[in-house]
């Protein structure tokens, strides 16, 4: 028996992987043993997997996303959401910590890519008609997705406290006087104050690493599973 | 599409360095041995990345300043390093702040003349000595020197309970 044989036929890899024994020797058993693979539709039409209908955009705003997801929770182990060590907090990653210079900028560009994958992705699916019936849910999920994504640049714009992100959130939170009724009090929820504060630093910091994360985790599931479930436009 | 399986012979892209061919099974394990590679190395770099750099300065020896700030039956606390810097009779100490217990930062108390841990309750001499409470054993005293009019203190060597520092 060769190893690897010996190796999927063993109590733990049995334990572990759903199914018959020989798996790893059967391709289809594998997609439907394996959750990551699961979350692969069943049955694709072959022309609809041609390259260049989709271009792999929602694909690769998703590994922007998981990019995002490792490097931001490696920078919460120094950034510090304190007026006063925010800005040095930064700057400490920068310049002393190993390899902190590659992590911050990793974050940095890939947050930038993804709003570009994104939006992209929404053109793409635009132009090739995939929001109608029956995938046009998953086009509004996409909408609150996108909104999601903003958000995540925007909260996380106020996050290295200095003067180019004081003034662009000031910029930004005047807006919302503009917006009738609700403005002041969506001002005040978002601040926690009246002025950009200590206060307003660490509601970023929450709605950027532990509010947006989670709903936008759950609406990526529900989007993905959707993808599955309605299968990839056809050209 | 076609070419790089099995032994064909294949002119154009499937032709290797130096020739050789390079089958379509061996460029996927090549391609996923990079790969691991990449994210064993991203791993490694992930794991210096999370110990810090410079967390403190660990020379051990401190200069704790001219002896004339420490008069004769003075006891008090040098913070950065949790000791105290005592003067009797004989001279000068440097005992240990550190609670030999479970290591909270002992208080000296005027009144009955000894150091009180504020978390169990041990309590101590002037010179370090045990008196009472769950603590093992008594503070660590450590060397002290004279140099070039001022106290020097070396934490990463203990001295015995008596030794003094003249000056």
């Amino acid at each position: 028996m060769s190893l690897l044989k010996r190796f999927t036929r063993s109590r733990v890899f049995q334990s572990v992987f759903r199914g018959d024994p020989d798996l790893l020797t059967n391709p289809a058993a594998v997609m439907r043993g394996s959750l990551l693979l699961h979350l692969h539709p069943a049955k694709v039409k072959k022309s609809s997997l041609r390259f260049t209908h989709t271009f792999g955009l929602g694909g690769t705003a998703l590994s922007c996303f998981i990019i995002l997801v490792v490097t931001g929770g490696l920078l919460m182990f120094y950034y510090v959401p304190s007026v006063n060590q925010a800005y040095d907090s930064m700057l400490f990653i920068g310049n002393k910590v190993f390899f902190g210079w590659f992590v911050r900028n990793l974050h940095r560009w890939s947050a930038h890519a993804m709003i570009i994958f994104v939006f992209v992705h929404m053109i793409r699916v635009f132009v090739t008609g995939s929001y109608k019936p029956p995938r046009e849910f998953n086009w509004s999920i996409g909408i609150a997705l996108l909104l999601l994504t903003l958000f995540f640049s925007y909260t996380g714009y106020l996050l290295p406290w200095d003067q180019l992100s004081y003034w662009g959130i000031n910029v930004g939170v005047n807006l919302l006087n503009y917006v009738p009724l609700v403005g002041q009090k969506l001002r005040l929820f978002l601040l926690g104050d009246n002025t950009i504060s200590q206060s307003t630093l660490i509601r970023f910091y929450v709605f950027h690493c532990f509010v947006l994360p989670v709903f936008t985790v759950i609406l990526l599931s529900f989007h993905f599973w959707r993808v599955r479930k309605d299968g990839i436009s056809s050209p | 599409m076609e070419s790089g399986r099995g032994s064909k012979t294949c002119s154009g892209p499937c032709q290797g360095y130096g020739g050789q061919q390079i089958s379509r099974r061996g460029f996927l394990w090549a391609g996923l041995g990079s790969l691991l590679a990449f994210v064993s190395g991203s791993f490694v770099a992930a794991y210096y990345y999370l110990f810090p750099p410079d967390v403190e300065d660990l020379s051990k020896v401190v200069d704790v300043g001219s002896p004339t700030q420490f008069p004769v039956g003075s006891v008090r606390y040098i913070p950065e390093k949790r000791f105290f810097i005592v003067h009797d009779a004989r001279g000068f100490a440097a005992i240990s702040g550190i609670c030999t217990h479970l290591g909270c930062t002992v208080e000296w108390f005027k009144v009955p003349k000894r150091f009180e841990c504020p978390c169990h309750g041990s309590f101590f001499a002037s010179d370090g000595t045990l008196l009472g409470g769950p603590a093992p054993r008594p503070l660590d005293c450590y060397e002290i020197l004279y140099q070039n009019d001022r106290l020097v203190v070396n934490t990463g060597r203990r001295v015995a309970k008596d030794y003094r520092c003249k000056v």
